[in-house]
């Protein structure tokens, strides 16, 4: 068991009364007024599961209210609105966009992280007590470059038949993410930074994403930085997954080892994750955020909310209300160790509304 | 799982008596002799433990009496200016006229001036799928025991293309490359393939939510080649989709078809599944019907010339030789010989956590049979 996950073992264990802190957290003056956040539904089962993150900030009495706005997977851009909303919100929490595959129309997901510019995308995996996984020991951080590389969307058919995409890798955008990554592990106090890439065969693209690491990795010292090839790295992933820590990305691999990571610790359903820039920042279902289900998981309504829950805990820690995401993190960790309530993709067959209900009542 | 495997030897066998009568032309451009002829075989021994797993394989089919006849080529010690490389020329107009191969691993020497002998094998003799049949070995305990799946992998362009450039300083630009003949061409093995081996389901791996002309393209093609086959399922699934169900619950795949680069991840992720890369076997197809098997580990020159090394994987790819050339039975007998002596535990090289020695895993593999 790693050694963040044994005092919050012992929390839940001790008596169920208020969570105990060491040292209390002292908030500023106004701290404590409530703070708006955007909210975008999404598509399939998007609305179930943020559904279920407003009913348990209400029943918490988080100092959160949400803006909601409607927007569609298969819209051509993301409203002007939305946008001025999250600039002026700073956060926003946000279910699935279901991106018609080969239609024509790039992804909103996608757009959305490139207008706002965050280049950071997050996807904790972890082990959850109770849940079981073939593998033991999982605390992986995947940070995943988010705005360039093969995503770019640059395509075009050279000759009938022919087809190019471009993958660009900039200097400028493998700096920062690796500086976000490094500074992610300083202030996390984690050990290692493991670079993945595929420097062997596109030495001109990866090599740039690597020397930049490199460089930043100079700069701290005390964290053990390590590259690894994204085939031999999947190949460890489901073999011996502890011995990763922190993973820095760019695009395309990021989202296959995040993927994986989130596979073998127990299912892209209970992960969280987001994505952050300079300036703001968007929760979301950590891994697979465009797969929004399909209509059998809408009609039983038994999506899984845990993943966009634990994001929403992130999300409260990241707008400095560490207290409420601890009461939201405790409460779904219990109720995944009671084992009682889980939606079909962990085993069980609760809807989500009972999920969100046993939270509700496992809050203190 | 045994059960399974057995079901499908059986009714791979069962293809291969039926369907030999109508073989599809492209991919068997080779009139088949009758079992008393030797087929000539090309053999690469290899860097490092190559040659004592070569010893291995060679010993392995006199005993199960496979009617092919070894020549053997080695890596030169300078580069031949018609290859570029150090594979002389005889080597590959070899493998060219017996359109069988049997490859060792090969330690690629550092240096400039030369292409890497991976990469002169590929182009020299258009080896365009590389083939990965992925199981579980019984008695090998990994943490996933059910895993029975094919992966074909696109080996010539897509993100491997290697056309990069430096645009300005500090801004890289990578070409990724979809043709509709390559992607036409794999998609066209990966359902023959299927069909040959009794199996059930095609999947097809790709981005194309993202990467919509390029991936488009290459589901297009495999689209259009699933329509002349109706008995085979053909479903496409997103990659990180597809990377997600593998490690929750590989038995949810069957044969699997994707471009470059995600072949290259995915295969390898396969044979992490069940245990590494000492034990799986690979072939590579080539125009023209050629077959190159080879294995794909490393030379592991710290344990050369030892006898420690481990040859089921090179044992494997030459089955999957065999079972190209559609010699059915010999594959199988050697397939459940090797299957039986790491089941049985009693004779395992060291990292399969055992300590017997290559000749004596070797020896009883033979008896197996």
């Amino acid at each position: 068991m790693t050694p963040r996950t044994l005092p919050i073992l012992k929390r839940i264990l001790s008596s169920p009364t208020t969570a105990t802190r060491s040292v209390t957290y002292m908030p500023r003056p106004g701290d404590g007024n409530p703070r708006p956040v955007t909210l975008i539904p999404g598509d399939g089962v998007g609305p179930l599961v943020t559904g279920a993150v407003e009913q348990i900030m209400e029943a918490m009495h988080a100092p959160v209210y949400f803006q909601k706005y409607e927007v569609h997977g298969d819209a051509k851009s993301v409203p002007p609105e939305v946008i001025d909303s999250i600039k002026k919100n700073k956060v926003c929490l946000k279910g699935g966009l279901k991106t018609p595959v080969g239609g024509g129309v790039s992804s909103l997901n996608v757009l959305l992280r490139k207008e706002l510019d965050l280049y950071a995308s997050l996807v904790h995996c972890f082990n959850l007590q109770g849940l079981p996984t073939r593998h033991q020991d999982v605390d992986i951080v995947v940070i995943r470059e988010n705005t360039e590389g093969e995503y770019s969307g640059l395509e075009h058919e050279v000759v009938p038949g022919v087809v190019e995409s471009l993958k660009v890798i900039t200097k400028f955008c493998s700096e920062r993410i690796a500086k976000y990554a490094f500074e992610y592990s300083y202030l996390n106090n984690r050990k290692k930074v493991t670079a993945v890439h595929k420097a062997n065969i596109m030495k001109l693209a990866d090599g740039q994403f690597l020397e930049s690491c490199r460089e930043v990795a100079s700069k701290y010292p005390s964290i053990q930085y390590s590259e690894m090839i994204v085939d031999n790295c999947s190949m460890q992933l489901v073999s011996k997954p502890e011995q990763f820590d922190v993973m820095v990305t760019p695009n395309l691999y990021g989202n296959l080892v995040s993927n994986t990571a989130a596979g073998i610790a127990g299912g892209t359903g209970v992960m969280p994750g987001g994505n952050v820039g300079a300036d703001h920042a968007i929760f979301e279902q950590g891994a697979s955020a465009g797969n929004v289900g399909n209509e059998n998981l809408l009609e039983q309504k038994a999506a899984n909310p845990v993943a966009l829950l634990l994001s929403s805990a992130m999300m409260l820690r990241h707008l400095q209300f560490p207290s409420f995401a601890d009461r939201l993190e405790t409460a779904v960790k219990r109720v995944i160790s009671e084992g009682k309530y889980r939606t079909k993709d962990l085993g069980g067959d609760s809807t989500t509304q009972e999920v969100v209900d046993a939270v509700i009542s496992n809050l203190n | 799982m045994a059960s399974q495997l057995v079901r499908r030897l059986a009714r791979s066998r069962l293809d291969g008596i039926l369907s030999s009568s109508s073989p599809n032309p492209s991919f068997f451009n080779r009139s088949f002799s009758s079992e008393s002829n030797l087929i000539r075989a090309t053999l690469f021994p290899g860097d490092g433990i190559g040659p004592e797993i070569a010893e291995s394989v060679k010993q392995v089919f006199r005993t199960a009496d496979v009617p092919i006849e070894w020549e053997e080529h080695y890596v030169g010690t300078e580069i031949d200016p018609r290859t570029q490389s150090f594979l002389t020329w005889e080597s590959l107009e070899s493998v060219r006229r017996n359109k069988v191969g049997l490859k060792g691993p090969m330690a690629t020497p550092i240096g400039k001036g030369h292409r890497s002998l991976n990469l002169t094998l590929r182009k020299e003799l258009n080896l365009y799928a590389n083939v990965r049949p992925c199981y579980s070995l019984p008695g090998y305990k990994t943490k996933y025991d059910d895993v029975n799946l094919v992966t074909i992998r696109e080996n010539t362009e897509g993100e491997y293309s290697g056309l990069e450039h430096q645009v300005v300083r500090g801004v890289v630009e990578s070409l990724k490359i979809i043709t509709r003949q390559a992607s036409l061409r794999v998609a066209e093995y990966a359902f023959f393939y299927a069909k040959a081996h009794g199996r059930e389901r095609v999947s097809a791996i790709h981005k194309a939510n993202i990467m919509q002309k390029t991936d488009g393209l290459f589901l297009k093609c495999c689209r259009e080649v699933a329509e002349k086959y109706p008995e085979i399922v053909y479903e496409e699934v997103v990659i990180d989709n597809c990377c997600m169900m593998l490690v929750k619950n590989p038995a949810l795949f069957d044969v699997l078809v994707m471009p470059n680069l995600y072949g290259d991840i995915i295969s390898d992720l396969c044979a992490g599944l069940i245990g590494g890369l000492g034990l799986t076997p690979s072939c590579n197809i080539g125009e023209g019907g050629v077959a190159l098997a080879e294995a794909v580990h490393g030379s592991a020159p710290d344990i050369a010339g030892k006898n420690l090394a481990n040859p089921t994987a090179l044992l494997l790819s030459a089955v999957t030789m065999l079972r190209h050339l559609e010699l059915h039975d010999k594959a199988d007998r050697i397939q459940d010989a090797v299957l039986k002596t790491i089941a049985e535990g009693k004779y395992r090289t060291g990292d399969l956590g055992g300590k017997s020695k290559t000749t004596e895993f070797t020896k009883a593999i033979c008896d197996h049979i």
